[in-house]
């Protein structure tokens, strides 16, 4: 792979928010394509259900904001090297007798952004599911695969401006206190979608990088009970049509 | 040949080293405090009798949307009124001390300013800064010679023109210009002109003579006139008063359409080009009479509120330490017969 | 420019593919470098652009009792706090835990690396890797990338066979055996507490009250160090967390509020 110029990075702007839940997990991303001040498009999906072609049913999504083409080259990196290990060469589920769980493939995420270190993928990434116990489960990564798990994130150009909302909000006793204090956000799904469309609102008043007029943003909520795909998007096409959002 | 001009202000201090310094510094990697910029649309256009100014309302230091509700329309004397585009301190800058000058000038001569004047007092000062002043205005006003428009760039030229825009949207709103421009208002100026014609050729204005004609019968449906406003032109007594009533009319039209037309291209700026957005503000510059209608449009309403609103507790904040010191008040007295006037 | 790449062969076994349908992914993986003349410039500026996640106060000293071991747990991207709740003391076994200075990323991948090889060498020889061994395995991974922008400077504590062990290996190559070590950009302020209060014959509470300290100090005057201040101590039967305190709670614990009187004062308004 040869370069034919110096610089290779643009930022497309954008914002990713995500919330974890008890047993629900929101995660949500304008639709907004832009550079300098031109818009290239209002009506880009910055998230990703990894494998939505054969295996929709997945338990995780990836939402990334920061230069298009390496957003979409990661996602088809991950979702490739999950097809591959589950529908293809059955290694993942011939060894473990199920389907790639949320935390393992953020272990997956992490190793495939740290593999281009030296040529970074140029995004930030969130990746919202529920976790083997079933909880709502929200990983926040940097651009070279630093990773951890949250109760929730934002990221992109909007990031800088939610988060402090968010940490007014939710913010729990850090896990690393000890002795060891409760740390469940209080929200329930409907007040955490309600906060999402909040921050979104708030955010498009003052980042000229997210969606002003019309509104677009997923949401993608998951339940215990309905991780079957037609539900997600059921559920963010509810969203969509929302007539005060639209 | 070296005539002093008395009436610019002195010489500049301006030193080229330190824009030489700065790109060096740049180079370097250490950067220069941001200035607040106003990527802006703003727009200008010439109609039947005056001038419309159209500007947005959305001042940003980079991506941060810094103020959503500014004004980008400036006075500079009764009868002119400039855009500006850039940086917003420059274009503030250098519009108030034109309306000064202005003001001295008129003070002077005793007369209304003319826009030529405000013009060339313009770009001879941006010239003699070299573009370091970065100002880019669509200057409009209607003096005795009639209503002017022109563009002014940050190194000093201008443009003189019916329709103009500038700022980072300004190809968005050239758009809205270039397509509708002609059609929107000419035709429409036409027709009035047609309609004014026969009915001057009426002659013996009844209220027959307005109903039959085909022309105003064309007019009328085309240009949306109310039965109102036909029974009322009908009704007129005289000729005389009938026709002003409907030149008055007419303007009204061509003045309502130009309006419509600078929000138009204003709302394409807003919603095309990143660094325009919220409001809609317009400037009608008419033979003695101005009109400026500030945040004439309301695109960008608040999408969405929490329904649940934010409620904090008392006690959030801890007190730490209280100390009240009130403060007494002390009457005091002043003989104060030197004040008086 | 040749990588060593061994540090990423992945462990699981491989199925056999006759057709090879994916020789990208099933490829062991390696660094994409990128394909233009100047590196270094490059990944100056990538560096700049992505601002990946750094900023710290870690500090670790030897004592009769064992070794102390402690962060804070701020990470910021530029001048903005990415998080407050990173775990900077990484346990790679139950028997030696690892400090995290520098990038994040290089910091959580390496030590993921040697956590892995650690295990490899345990279930190969049957017995636990030495500090001394862990240390070097890593130092000499990052040796390998030496120059080319990592950005590591960790200690690796634990004990073994020998007793208590603690070194500090960095990205330039760096592989030191000490007593006493803080790194991180609020690393002087850290050492100032430490090097003050340090005696060899400590008891346990002590050393990590010591510890604490020297981490809240560091916290107070470094902008890039904040969060919470967790002490580890690392023992002849593995290492365990003693405690994990908000420093912002530690403040006023360390200088508490005298609940004032409210203060009433008469004044005269000065006359104008």
């Amino acid at each position: 792979m040869a370069l034919r110029g110096d610089w290779v990075y643009e930022n497309n702007g954008g914002t990713c928010v995500a919330i974890a839940g008890l047993d629900y997990c929101v995660v949500a991303a304008d639709t907004r394509l832009s550079v300098g001040y031109s818009i290239y498009t209002r009506d880009y999906s910055k998230i990703c259900n990894l494998c939505d072609l054969l295996f929709p049913a997945d338990k995780c999504v990836l939402a990334s904001s920061g230069f298009q083409g390496d957003m979409k080259a990661l996602q088809k990196n991950l979702a490739a090297k999950h097809l591959v290990s589950v529908h293809l060469l059955h290694i993942y589920q011939h060894q473990h007798n199920k389907q790639m769980s949320c935390p393992a493939m953020a272990r997956l995420l992490s190793n495939t952004l740290y593999y281009k270190r030296f040529f970074p993928y140029y995004t930030f990434n969130i990746l919202g599911g529920l976790d083997n116990e079933g909880k709502g489960c929200v990983y926040t990564y940097d651009a070279v695969g630093s990773y951890e798990r949250v109760g929730y994130s934002c990221q992109g150009t909007g990031g800088a401006l939610i988060m402090p909302v968010l940490d007014n909000q939710l913010k729990s006793p850090s896990p690393l206190l000890l002795p060891a204090r409760d740390a469940v956000t209080p929200l329930s799904e409907s007040e955490a979608v309600d906060l999402v469309k909040d921050v979104f609102a708030s955010a498009t008043e003052r980042d000229i990088y997210t969606v002003r007029f019309p509104i677009f943003f997923q949401l993608l909520a998951f339940c215990e009970s309905d991780i079957f795909p037609t539900q997600q998007h059921a559920y963010s096409s509810r969203v969509l049509n929302d007539p005060i959002l639209k | 040949m070296a005539k002093a001009r008395v009436d610019l202000p002195p010489k500049g201090g301006f030193s080229f080293d330190l824009c030489r310094r700065n790109e060096m510094l740049t180079k370097k990697g250490i950067q220069l405090p941001g200035f607040r910029k106003t990527g802006t649309t703003i727009v200008g256009l010439i109609f039947e009798d005056g001038v419309i100014l159209g500007a947005d309302t959305r001042a940003t230091e980079g991506p941060i949307v810094a103020d959503k509700n500014c004004e980008k329309i400036h006075y500079m004397a009764p009868n002119i009124y400039c855009c500006g585009a850039g940086t917003a301190a420059d274009t503030e800058a250098v519009t108030d001390m034109v309306s000064s000058q202005l003001q001295l000038h008129r003070y002077a001569t005793r007369r209304e300013s003319r826009v030529i004047t405000a013009l060339t007092l313009l770009k001879s000062h941006l010239f003699s800064y070299q573009g370091h002043v970065s100002a880019a205005l669509v200057l409009g006003g209607v003096d005795v010679t009639g209503p002017h428009l022109h563009t002014v760039y940050p190194h000093g030229s201008t443009d003189t023109l019916p329709f103009a825009t500038m700022g980072s949207g300004s190809l968005a709103a050239m758009a809205v210009f270039e397509s509708k421009y002609k059609e929107g208002l000419t035709n429409c100026r036409d027709k009035c002109r047609r309609l004014e014609a026969e009915l001057q050729l009426a002659g013996n204005c009844t209220s027959a003579a307005v109903r039959r004609s085909p022309v105003a019968e064309e007019g009328s449906r085309e240009m949306v006139v109310s039965r109102r406003k036909r029974r009322e032109i009908a009704s007129c007594s005289s000729r005389l008063h009938l026709l002003r009533e409907f030149g008055e009319w007419i303007r009204e039209l061509a003045r309502e359409d130009g309006i419509q037309l600078v929000g138009e291209a204003i709302c394409s700026g807003i919603f095309n080009d990143l660094g325009s957005g919220s409001n809609v503000d317009v400037c009608v510059i008419t033979k003695g009479k101005t009109d400026y209608l500030r945040n004439h449009q309301l695109p960008n309403p608040r999408t969405y509120i929490s329904s649940r609103g934010y409620s904090f507790d008392r006690g959030y904040t801890e007190v730490l330490s209280t100390k009240i010191t009130p403060l007494k008040l002390k009457a005091e007295v002043v003989e104060n017969d030197a004040m008086e006037e | 420019m040749k990588l060593d790449a061994s540090g990423l062969q992945s462990f699981a076994p491989h199925r056999a593919d006759p057709d090879n349908l994916y020789p990208d992914l099933s490829a062991p993986p390696s660094f994409d470098l990128p394909g233009c003349p100047d590196f270094d410039g490059f990944q100056k500026k990538a560096i700049q652009t992505v601002k990946p996640a750094k900023g710290t106060t870690t500090l670790a000293f030897i004592f009769n009792e064992g070794v102390i071991v402690a962060a804070d747990s701020r990470a910021s991207m530029g001048g903005y706090i990415s998080s407050q709740t990173v775990k900077k003391i990484i346990e790679i076994n139950p028997y030696m835990i690892g400090t995290m200075a520098g990038a994040a990323a290089d910091c959580q991948f390496w030590h993921r690396n040697l956590g892995i090889k650690c295990r490899l060498h345990e279930l190969a020889n049957k017995r636990r890797i030495s500090v001394t061994g862990a240390s070097k395995l890593l130092a000499n991974i990052l040796y390998s990338y030496r120059g080319m922008g990592l950005s590591v400077g960790t200690m690796i504590a634990g004990w073994d066979e020998t007793g208590p062990a603690l070194y500090y290996v960095d990205s330039e190559g760096g592989r030191l055996k000490g007593k006493r070590f803080s790194v991180g950009s609020g690393s002087p302020y850290a050492y100032g507490v430490l090097d003050s209060g340090y005696r060899s014959d400590l008891s346990i509470e002590e050393a990590a009250e010591l510890a604490r300290r020297a981490i809240y100090h560091a916290t107070f005057r470094d902008g890039a160090s904040g969060g919470v201040a967790s002490v580890y101590h690392v023992g002849p039967n593995g290492w365990k967390k003693l405690s994990g305190d908000d420093v912002g709670e530690l403040h006023y614990k360390y200088y508490p509020v005298v609940p004032a009187i409210v203060e009433h004062e008469m004044a005269d308004a000065p006359p104008a």
